[in-house]
């Protein structure tokens, strides 16, 4: 089995790059994701490519780098930063120009090669906020 | 509501769109050509719409005249 922290690495930050098939690559056939933000689970690699297509409609220029992994049997934590500017609409929101950084979590479990299940927590609100579609009141 | 909850540690520059760690938004200095960009950015709908405002405008009576005088080496005022 090929190394399950470089595996995910892959996963979470090519896509960004561009390199959309590394989802068919990757991603087992009943891969299942539960993205909190997300109202059903993800399902399969075209749900996932799905997914990943929305935010890049959002944040053509977005990223994701991945600051940590934990890894342990057949699953792998990883704390990952997403970066990137809303030139396109995204929850409703129209285009803004604004730059921004959010944070998140994921638990990704493994099948051999291939990622099969994943949780999936960031910061959902933080990203409103930063758009200035939910007001944040002046600090005391 | 707390403001615990509708806080973030990163928040957009309001000039140029950055995003800057709320801790050093003291110490943000803007990118010129960012802020430029983010100016054109928000300015988009105009610059795409400034063809056809300004044929519309060359069609009109004034425009025409304008051109009439410009053709001529004559100021418009």
């Amino acid at each position: 089995m090929a190394d399950s922290k470089k595996i995910v690495r892959r996963l979470i930050e090519e896509p960004w790059k561009g390199n959309l098939d590394v989802i068919d690559e990757l991603v087992a056939p009943g891969y299942i994701g539960q993205a909190a933000a997300e109202l059903e689970p993800i399902r399969g690699p075209q749900g996932l490519r799905t997914f990943v297509e929305t935010y890049l409609t959002g944040f053509p220029d977005g990223s994701i780098i991945v600051d940590d992994q934990i890894a342990e049997g057949d699953k792998v934590a990883t704390r990952w930063t997403g970066r990137g500017t809303q030139t396109g609409e995204i929850a409703g929101i129209a285009p803004t120009g604004k730059e921004v950084t959010v944070i998140g979590l994921t638990i990704s479990r493994l099948e051999g090669d291939l990622v099969i299940e994943e949780w999936i927590t960031w910061d959902t609100l933080g990203m409103l906020v930063q758009l200035g579609a939910v007001q944040a009141p002046a600090r005391a | 509501m707390s403001t615990f909850f509708t806080s973030s540690s990163y928040m957009p520059c309001s000039a140029c769109g950055a995003s800057v760690p709320t801790a050093e938004r003291e110490k943000h200095v803007c990118d010129p050509e960012r802020v430029l960009d983010y100016r054109m950015f928000h300015l988009r709908g105009e610059l795409a719409s400034f063809d056809d405002v300004l044929a519309e405008y060359l069609d009109s009576p004034h425009g025409r005249f304008a051109q009439w005088l410009a053709a001529d080496g004559r100021p418009l005022s």
